[in-house]
């Protein structure tokens, strides 16, 4: 691995190491480019990776105060991950395409009251080989880039499979899952372990964590710095990016120069600190000339549903979330709601994950009877588009501020009417899908803390709709760009982390023939 | 992955509670925190049996009834419940402030007309109703440890069915993942 000196201005500096950060930096490297990688969390090894639900919560999750507002939950807005390799050790490794009608959600969907809905600049013919440089990449299963079959189907997929095709239901398959079928890139195939989203232990899921990180750090052009947590971005009176502030694990202030700064935090962290980075010439938060810094927030629309089949499921076995009914994810607006979503398979989260949020604050004789029939319950997730609504979104506290001395977030969601009427549509579909398959009892639960989560640094063809272009760079500041979830400009049905991906592998390409044409 | 978004998600559960109310005051206050700090989510560490240190076995049989009210498992023996009558002796042997709300809280249980732990099970379930509506500290930290004892408990696991930690095994691939032997054939 390289070490790059902290006043060296060549380097482009990443923030983040997760699906946006570590494939830019893996791709940059590649090609060359000197990174330095600035990861807030700390590294681990994949036997530090255990079948604990609460163990791995402790080690991976984003734990440091943040509040939500609205209907989040108070003391932890959003599931996402503070470590090396980000929110790719937690995924559960669904990677779908968006459909070509996502990439213009305005001009698809019409005008809708207090949604802030915009067609992205990205199309999806630009999309499309870069769809398959990640698929190829991430070794997705089920596409002709990784050459992968699907994985088979675990019993919960098999009672999904059955009430679904009951149903009339025709796109009903174990799913495009970045989860080698077969030894894939120097990994494992899957044992259908069945603790996917607490980290694979045997790296058959794709992360970062061990393929772009090393990958990258074999080329010698790669500095990864864990433990340093970027508290604020600087620039110089021409208003271009000139590095970064962070703290280290000692809690002592390092600055690390730079030729570009590239930002993927995730989409709470990117704008909270875009936000903290005002200055005189950036009165409101760094790349804000528009004001949508932090705004648009979106999270998908979700739901949980638990079925009391007549026979044993045993669901926490075998790989999580392959199993996908993809009928629902079109947009028909007979349904009464714009967009679509996707009907995933998923487990309770343990024994104690299962009596805690199958029916959260219950109890009494008919709970403990649900809880009793563990071994027949089956599992699913309904996950669809919400719609950007300009008063969703993250700001700072005005004084709480956290251990890094860096104000604390507040983020603030709430349904849109739209997100309201698509959920009650998929409560009502997976339920008929369970009793399809005989169920006795249908237990339908709101959302988790986000996974997904997405739009608050969007991208825009228009400087004043947005903050960056179709490849992530910022409208304000053209050596500064942003490499997560946050430059979605709508959320679309499916899970977002393939289009990340593939949106970090265009953006290095950009990145590096701008590089070159001394463009930035 | 508490319950987030109150109200409108929630209901459409088969029966829900009239109290939901409560319920979600409870959730919003405790849930979150709870996971945060792994409270219910790791394994518990059982604790050892023995003499109760600070409360007395009166009040650790009451304690016990209310455990069993709350997750009410036949099959269970007493052993299972008294795990979490000794987490919160340890409790209130360590901290004044929680002695007092579980000795202020058992003297509420058996302020209904006798005592709380020779009553009925629907009497109990009625007295727990009310005073999870009257939202004390009490009701939130019983609730917690034995929703944390029980399904925490690796034993408890194994009866319920749910089978833990499976890499060193070799995952479900030959072990049934795809066992399934109920569906009709389609």
């Amino acid at each position: 691995m390289a070490k790059f000196d902290q006043n060296d201005e060549s380097v482009v500096v990443v923030i983040g190491s997760g699906a946006g950060g570590g494939t830019l930096a893996n791709e940059l490297a590649q090609k060359g480019v000197k990174v330095v990688c600035l990861e807030a969390g700390s590294r681990l090894k994949l036997e530090d990776i255990k079948n604990d639900a609460g163990e791995m919560f402790g080690k991976l999750s984003w734990l440091d105060t943040r509040i939500g507002t609205g209907q989040l939950p108070a003391g932890l807005p959003a599931w996402i991950c503070k470590t090396v390799g980000g929110t790719t050790v937690h995924w559960a490794g669904a990677s779908i395409r968006f459909q070509e009608h996502e990439w213009k959600a305005a001009t698809t969907y019409g005008k809708i009251a207090g949604a802030n809905l915009l067609d992205w600049p990205t199309t999806h013919a630009e999309m499309v080989d870069y769809y398959s440089k990640a698929e190829k990449k991430m070794g997705t299963v089920g596409t002709k880039a990784s050459g992968m079959k699907r994985l088979p189907g675990n019993n919960n997929y098999l009672v999904m499979e059955y009430g679904a095709k009951k149903l009339g239901y025709k796109e009903v398959y174990t799913g495009n899952m970045s989860i080698n079928s077969e030894p894939y890139d120097g990994r494992p195939g899957c044992q259908q372990i069945g603790f996917c989203m607490m980290g694979c232990a045997i790296g058959a899921k794709w992360s970062t964590l061990y393929t772009e990180i090393p990958k990258a750090e074999e080329t010698g052009n790669f500095e990864l710095r864990a433990d340093a947590m970027v508290v604020q971005v600087e620039h110089n009176d021409k208003g271009m990016v000139t590095g970064v502030v962070y703290v280290d694990k000692s809690g002592a202030k390092q600055r690390q120069k730079a030729r570009i700064v590239a930002v993927a935090g995730n989409t709470i962290e990117t704008p909270r600190l875009l936000l903290n980075s005002a200055s005189n010439m950036f009165k409101d938060g760094m790349s804000n000339s528009s004001g949508q810094v932090g705004r648009n927030y979106m999270a998908h629309m979700t739901a949980t549903l638990y079925a009391i089949m007549p026979g044993e499921v045993n669901m926490h076995r075998g790989t999580q979330m392959a199993g996908l009914v993809q009928d629902e994810s079109r947009f028909d607006a007979s349904r009464g709601f714009a967009g679509g979503y996707e009907i995933e398979t998923i487990p309770a989260f343990g024994m104690p994950g299962y009596a805690n949020f199958l029916r959260p604050g219950s109890w009494g004789r008919e709970y403990a009877g649900e809880i009793e029939n563990y071994r027949n319950a089956a599992g699913m997730w309904l996950v669809g588009e919400d719609l950007p609504q300009e008063t969703n979104r993250v700001t700072l506290h005005p004084t709480l501020k956290d251990q890094y001395g860096m104000p604390v977030s507040i983020t603030h969601y709430v349904d849109h009417p739209n997100d309201t009427a698509m959920r009650e549509h998929a409560k009502q579909r997976g339920r008929a899908i369970y009793e399809a398959a005989g169920a006795r009892k249908v237990i339908a639960r709101g959302p988790f803390p986000s996974t997904h989560n997405m739009g608050t640094a969007r991208q825009s063809a228009n400087a004043k709709d947005g903050v960056v272009n179709k490849f992530g760079q910022s409208h304000d500041i053209k050596n500064l760009f942003v490499s997560d979830g946050s430059q979605f400009t709508t959320s679309a049905a499916e899970n977002p982390t393939l289009t990340i991906v593939a949106l970090a592998i265009r953006q290095a390409d950009y990145i590096a023939k701008e590089m070159s044409a001394k463009n930035i | 992955m508490s319950d987030l978004h109150d109200d409108h998600h929630d209901h459409d559960h088969e029966h829900d509670h009239s109290d939901s109310h409560a319920r979600r005051e409870f959730l919003k206050q405790t849930a979150v925190a709870s996971m945060i700090l792994g409270v219910g989510i790791a394994a518990s560490t059982a604790a050892t049996a023995g003499p109760l240190k600070a409360i007395s076995a009166s009040e650790g049989h009451s304690l016990l009834m209310m455990a069993r009210t709350l997750f009410p498992h036949d099959f269970l023996g007493d052993n299972y419940y008294m795990n979490i009558v000794n987490s919160l002796d340890a409790k209130a042997a360590g901290d004044a402030k929680a002695k007092a709300t579980i000795q202020d809280g058992v003297k509420m249980l058996d302020s209904y007309g006798g005592a709380f732990a020779s009553k009925d099970e629907a009497s109990r379930t009625s007295i727990l109703q009310s005073i999870e509506k009257a939202r004390g500290d009490f009701f939130g930290m019983v609730y917690g440890e034995t929703v944390g004892g029980l399904y925490g408990n690796q034993d408890i696991w194994k009866i319920i069915g749910f089978e833990g930690s499976s890499v060193e095994k070799g995952g479900y691939i030959n072990r049934g993942f795809n066992d399934v032997s109920w569906l009709p054939k389609s």
